[in-house]
Order: structure tokens, then C-alpha cells, then sequence
């Protein structure tokens, strides 16, 4: 594996005898080993079932885990206080616990408030078909035939997939997964990229995946780093088992943090007003035209033209002629010249919608006609209509000038409103794409036995101060039984102190902690009570405020996360 | 190919461990193994060596002192699976220790640094071109060295810093004598025809 560039140094300042003296202590060391190893008993029954194993922790005595990624670094002069050890050793406060605190035997994979575990999203998948499914932005891709029972035996019919992703520090924690990683045998904290357990079931029996079957997990993170690496949970030996380095590989910003780069309620509504302006613009398009005047026309001799006594209230457009002459529309054939020798019964006029013509209707007895007509002047009548129209034509002309002005008008301020979205809408997605949380990483996995897989990377503890805890809660209850969960802003991790371990975080980063509280209330310590810490060694009470009991994963993920 | 390395270090190996030395071991670590208390003669014996060890392959002293803390730490935890297979005691410290640095280098993205004397930077080049001019050339050794791989690296320093024998090489990096003289053998190959090419380049 080719590194990155060494940094070659010569001439390098050498260890002085006295400093190797000074830090030459066996009797820290060993008291640090005392510590990790006198606290911890358990014994481990594996019962296999087939490709699946499940594990019984018996303990026998104190359960108090090696805390992870617990490791010596203390250059505190050995004439210190000890540090508080076991759970069943005594500090200053909890001096009033002297003897043994028998606690019952958790289970390897221990949600600390049971009711807020992550929920599982149960999928019904035909075994005979196999099936995509989809969680948030994630793909499983079970093939066909992929389940067997627990002797190996094709199974048919129905299975039920469950299956839940753990992203964030609330997840990790509500989850109970234990997040360490042994190598060497120092343990360090998974800072994780994702992580997810799927299990198989059949009218509630578990199922195993055929051999030779794989499930294909296509998991999406939004941890933009790619240097993880993949881990499967192995619950007997209680350890993660190194699978490979990680093969995310940087995907396109999913759909789902696409929708936070859409438009506002309010844009949306700026945009649909001037939207309306157009529409409304374009509508008065109609009512001008109404307006246009038509060009009166002169009577001709070798047209045909007659009266018609027309109450001009109901045609006000001729009220300004005197003397209106109508003559039979050249397009319409309808007419014949004898009808003016006839005397009929009942005529009517009406305007029609060209706004030039009008339908001129005769009727007698039984025999009806209708043909087009339109005005026709003759003198002075077509001199004063001639006036009137120019008159009526230049107000015409006006409106439709200012009709089409309003339309272009309002057509510009709505693409410049929508420019300016789009715009807006670039700089948000570029910077969404420049943050952790917008640009996603998807990791495939191959799945060939249903459990829990993540892809982490191991984490140190912080560094920078490292003080003996005393933890107590607003209402002056102790504590100090219970874990501390510490969380750094920039790191997707949780790094648990079990009790009777120092506390150590690194005073530069933003801190927040948390601890659950023996009535399943949230007991937080704020970032701003970090900042208050002014010391990085020593004792120290950790007073934590009570929030509230929480009862569900929802009510978990609603209390933390503003925190975080 | 280099056929002369053989030659290079004709003095004992200042951490060879003879078989008398090793079974007296033994029997401090299975005391230790009976009774931890009893580890800090070996502690005692090793601070030192693990300490210099790391303080080579760090930056600052204070994460040497964290990390040899941390490996004599591991080292007590673990004792109990350490089985006595002919290889000194040391070699499986030194294994520990590298696991430590390695992860530092992983999961803090330190840049890998060394500490080295200009006079190991010179039994380099003394070795792969002994007819250049090495007082003018042997920084280009450096240059070349600060590009290679992890595992390559290993070797260079443990065999040329730190002058150690094959063997303990072999017992630190978990490989044979033979294989770890083989690929000694091409990284010094690579090396001067590296060189080679540097020296018309320039």
C-alpha cells in the first residue's frame, strides 16, 4: 500500500535520560491494567443455529465493561487519588455505596432506553422473486431463492426483511450496538460512516440466507471521507469482525437532500403571482380586441341596402350615426333581393361575435330567413362615422399598446423572479454539495449471513483533558452508576465512558453529553457546561441537567438532536 | 542485483537476544502471566528500547510516551496468549508497538515521519552506490525513501536505522529471515535505480 509522502527528519532532538526516567512507570501501568481487567467477568455460552449464532452472557459478579476505547495515557504523578475503578468501589460520592452493586447481566447488544431503540422497517419479500427494496436512499437487492431455514432447507412463500440503518451519534447510541473496535488489544471507538442490520424472518421463526445466495446492500451515508473501512458484528465472539476496506464511492445529491435546494413557500408563491399577471395580461387581450371599431363602410350602388328601425340602446355602436343603411353581407348567399318586396311579419337584429356583422332575421307565417348584415353610410353619415371610428380606433390602438406593454412587463418580472430562484437554488446546492451532509457516499455491501455491518473507521478517545468524574444531576442524584456518553461535533461517533472512569475530552472541539438516568430521563451536559470545564485534569463534578423521560426513538431523536 | 549486502553489518546486531537470554525470559513471563505484578521486569528491561522505537517513527515526545504507555498496556493484556515459538520476547513488543504507531498514522492521519541520523541516511547509499560521492548524494536517498510504502519503509528502517538482524526483522514484521532479505533485496534494487534515474533527471 503506497502512503502518503514520509517526512524524513534528521537531526532530531533526543530523548533525555531524565525525561525517559520520569515517564518510566511501571506502577501506573500496572494499575491501568488492574483496572481494565479486575472489573469485567463474563462467560460466554455460543449456541450455534446454523449460519447464525446467538450468544449468552452470563456474568457472574459487577458487569462493568472495559470502557471503550479506554486507554492509558494518564502522565499524572502516581501520588494522585486513584481513579475510581469498579462500580463497586467508593468515591466521594457515593460514599454511601460501599458494598458490591449486583446489576443484572445486560445483553451484548443493549439499547440503554429499550423503548427508544431505532425501529426496523419490515418488507414483505415472495422468496420465490426475490425483490428490490428501498430504505431512505438505500437499495437491498434480494435475489431469487435466497432464504433457507435453519437446517439449510429452501424455504418458500413469504419472508419478512427487517431492516434499520444507524447514521448519527443519536442512532448509535439508541441502538445499544456496542461501538468499540480491538485491535491489538487496545479498543477504540468505531467513528462510523453507516451502519445497518437486516434479519430475516418467517411467521415470526428467523431465516438464513441460502449458501451461495448474497444480499446486495447499496447503504447511503452522508459522510463525505471514504477512508472507512467494512465490519461485521460477530455476537459470539462479541467483536467486530474486519471485512474490507470500504468501496463507497461519491454519488450525485440524492432526492432527498435535492429537496431541501427546492423552492420556498414563499418563492413558490411570488413566482405563481406573477404567473397570474400573465394570465391576467394576456386575458385582457380579449376585452381590447372587443374594443377595436370596425371601418364603416360606404354605401354602394350596386349593393343592395335597406332600413332597419333599430332601438340604438340596444346597439349603442350606431347611436352616433343618424341614419344607418344595412346591406346584405357579401359572404352570406342567404339573401335574395326579393325579400324587399316582401312585408314580414317580425324581424330582429343581433350583433354578432366577429363584432363586424350582425344576423338579421325576417320571419312571416311559417317562412323565416336569416342572413349577415353589416352597417353601411352614405353623406355626411359616413363622413361622422369615419370620425368616430378614427376616434374609437386610436382609443383601441392605446389600449392594446397598453395591453401588450402589461403582458411583457409582467413576462419579464417573472423570469427575472425565476433567474434569481434558479440562482439562489445553484448557490444552496453548491454549497450543500461543499458540506458533510449534502454530497453522499454510497457503500455496496455483500451480505451473506443476516446480522449487523458497518463501515467505520476506529477513533481514539479525545485527547486534551482527562478528568476523575463525579456525575451528578440537577436535582443532586448520583450518577455515578450509570454511562456517559460523550459526543465531539465533528466526529460520527459516541464515545461511552462506563462508570468509574475518568472523563476525557478534548477541550478545543464542541463537546456535548448525555447521560440516561436510572428513570429513562435524558440528563444533558451542554456544550456551554464544557466550555465552563477549566481544568484538564483532577476531579470534577459533572452536574447534568434533567430533560425529560423519553419513551420512543422519535421523543430521543427530538430531545438530542438540536444538541448536536 | 546487490549481492554484497550480506556484508553490511558484520557486528552482531546490538538487540540480538542469545537462546540463554530468551529461555531466562520465559520464565519472567510466565511469572508475569502468574502474577502481572511481575511484568515490571520486563517493563523495565524494554521501556527504553519500545520508547526510542517509537520516538523514531512519531512526531513529538509526548505521543512517544503515550503510546509506549499504551503497547506495555496491550502488551500485559495480552500476555496471556503470548506463546514462547523460539522469537525474543522483544520482537512481539515491537510488533504491538508498530500496531500502535500504524493506527495513529490511520486514524489521525499523522503524516508518517522518521528519525533518522544523517550517517544511517549514508549506510543507504553506501550500500546501493558506494562509488557516488555520498556526502553530496545522500540526501537524494531521503527523497526517494519519502515516497515508499508503508511496509517497504519498515524494512529500510529497521535494517539500515536501527541495524537489526534479519531474523528479528523477520520476528518483528511477521515474515521469515529469508523473505525479509529477499524483499530487502528489491527494495535496495528499486532504490538505486530510483537513483539512477534522479541523477540524470537532475
Amino acid at each position: 500500500m503506497k502512503n502518503t509522502k514520509i517526512k524524513i527528519e534528521t537531526g532530531s532532538e533526543k530523548l533525555t535520560k531524565e525525561e525517559i526516567s520520569t515517564h518510566k512507570d511501571f506502577s501506573k501501568v500496572y494499575k491501568t491494567y488492574t483496572t481494565t481487567t479486575t472489573n469485567t467477568s463474563t462467560v460466554k455460552t455460543p449456541k450455534k443455529f446454523g449460519g447464525m449464532t446467538s450468544v449468552v452472557v452470563v456474568t457472574t459478579t459487577v458487569v462493568v465493561t472495559t470502557i471503550g476505547a479506554w486507554k492509558y495515557w494518564s502522565n499524572k504523578k502516581s501520588a494522585e487519588q486513584p481513579k475510581v475503578t469498579t462500580s463497586s468501589s467508593t468515591n466521594s460520592s457515593s460514599a454511601n455505596k460501599t458494598a458490591s452493586v449486583n446489576k443484572t447481566a445486560k445483553p451484548y447488544i443493549s439499547p440503554p432506553i429499550k423503548s427508544a431503540d431505532v425501529p426496523y422497517k419490515t418488507f414483505s419479500v415472495d422468496v420465490a422473486t426475490g425483490g428490490t427494496l428501498t430504505y431512505n436512499n438505500s437499495k437491498i437487492v434480494i435475489p431469487a431463492g435466497a432464504f433457507c431455514d435453519d437446517k439449510g432447507n429452501p424455504i418458500k412463500g413469504k419472508v419478512d426483511i427487517k431492516y434499520r440503518e444507524f447514521h448519527n451519534a443519536i442512532d448509535f447510541f439508541a441502538s445499544g450496538i456496542p461501538m468499540t473496535y480491538d485491535s491489538a488489544g487496545q479498543q477504540y471507538t468505531f467513528e462510523s460512516a453507516g451502519m445497518l442490520d437486516v434479519r430475516g424472518y418467517q411467521d415470526s421463526k428467523q431465516v438464513y440466507i441460502m449458501t451461495g445466495k448474497e444480499i446486495q446492500v447499496s447503504m447511503v451515508s452522508t459522510q463525505k471521507k471514504l477512508n472507512y473501512n467494512m465490519y461485521e458484528l460477530d455476537t459470539v465472539n462479541q467483536n467486530w469482525k474486519y471485512l474490507s476496506k470500504s468501496n463507497g464511492k461519491v454519488m450525485p445529491v440524492p432526492a432527498s437532500a435535492k429537496k431541501d435546494t427546492a423552492m420556498t413557500a414563499e418563492q413558490k408563491q411570488q413566482v405563481q403571482q406573477l404567473q397570474n399577471s400573465i394570465v391576467s395580461a394576456k386575458q385582457q387581450e380579449t376585452q381590447v380586441e372587443k374594443t377595436k371599431p370596425v371601418a364603416p363602410e360606404k354605401v354602394s350602388k350596386d349593393k343592395y341596402t335597406f332600413n332597419i328601425d333599430v332601438d340604438k340602446k340596444d346597439y349603442p355602436e350606431l347611436a352616433v350615426y343618424k341614419n344607418t343603411l344595412w346591406a346584405p353581407d357579401a359572404s352570406d348567399k342567404n339573401y335574395k333581393p326579393e325579400y324587399a318586396n316582401i312585408t314580414w311579419d317580425d324581424a330582429s337584429l343581433k350583433k354578432n361575435d366577429d363584432g363586424k356583422t350582425y344576423t338579421f332575421t325576417v320571419k312571416k307565417g311559417n317562412e323565416s330567413h336569416s342572413f349577415m348584415v353589416h352597417p353601411v353610410f352614405e353623406g355626411s353619415d359616413y363622413e361622422t362615422a369615419m370620425k368616430e371610428y378614427n376616434k374609437k380606433y386610436d382609443q383601441y390602438q392605446a389600449a392594446r399598446n397598453q395591453r401588450l406593454a402589461d403582458e411583457q412587463k409582467a413576462r419579464d418580472e417573472y423570469a427575472a423572479e425565476v433567474a434569481k430562484i434558479k440562482q439562489q437554488q445553484a448557490e444552496q446546492e453548491a454549497r450543500m454539495l461543499a458540506s458533510n451532509t449534502a454530497s453522499a457516499v454510497t457503500y455496496y455491501l455483500s451480505i451473506n449471513r443476516f446480522g449487523i455491518y458497518n463501515t467505520d473507521c476506529p477513533s481514539a478517545l479525545p485527547h486534551g483533558a482527562e478528568l476523575t468524574p463525579n456525575y451528578t444531576d440537577n436535582k443532586n442524584e448520583n450518577l455515578n452508576e450509570n454511562e456517559f456518553y460523550l459526543v465531539e461535533s465533528d466526529k460520527n461517533a459516541v464515545y461511552m465512558y462506563h462508570p468509574g472512569h475518568d472523563c476525557r475530552f478534548n477541550p478545543a472541539s464542541r463537546n456535548f453529553a448525555f447521560m440516561v438516568t436510572n428513570a429513562n430521563e435524558i440528563a444533558l451536559y451542554s456544550a456551554d457546561d464544557f466550555k465552563n470545564i477549566h481544568q484538564t485534569s483532577g476531579s470534577y463534578n459533572f452536574v447534568l441537567t434533567v430533560q425529560k423521560k423519553v419513551t420512543s426513538f422519535d421523543d430521543l431523536s427530538n430531545l438530542l438532536k438540536p444538541y448536536m | 542485483m546487490l549481492t554484497h549486502i550480506n556484508h553490511m553489518m558484520l557486528n552482531e546486531s546490538k538487540y540480538h537476544v542469545s537462546p540463554e537470554e530468551m529461555l531466562s525470559e520465559q520464565r519472567e513471563i510466565e511469572a508475569a502471566k502468574a502474577d502481572p505484578a511481575k511484568f515490571e521486569t520486563l517493563y523495565n528491561r524494554y521501556y527504553e528500547p519500545i520508547l526510542q522505537f517509537v520516538y523514531k517513527r512519531v512526531e513529538g515526545k509526548e505521543a512517544a510516551f503515550d503510546i509506549t504507555s499504551q503497547v506495555f498496556l496491550n502488551a500485559m493484556l495480552k500476555l496471556s496468549q503470548f506463546k514462547f515459538m523460539g522469537t525474543p520476547f522483544s520482537s512481539w513488543l515491537y510488533r504491538i508497538a508498530l500496531n500502535e504507531i500504524n493506527m495513529l498514522y490511520r486514524k489521525d492521519k499523522v503524516q508518517r515521519s522518521i528519525k533518522v541520523e544523517e550517517d544511517e541516511l549514508k549506510s543507504v547509499m553506501q550500500e546501493i552506490s558506494p562509488e557516488d560521492d555520498i556526502d553530496a548524494q545522500y540526501q537524494r536517498v531521503a527523497e526517494l525513501l519519502s515516497d515508499f510504502a508503508e511496509e517497504d519503509i519498515q524494512l529500510i528502517e529497521l535494517r539500515f536505522f536501527e541495524k537489526r538482524a534479519f531474523k528479528e526483522i523477520g520476528d518483528i514484521l511477521n515474515m521469515t529471515e529469508n523473505n525479509a532479505k529477499v524483499k530487502l533485496y528489491r527494495l535496495l534494487d528499486k532504490l538505486k535505480s530510483q537513483l539512477t534515474i534522479s541523477k540524470k533527471t537532475a
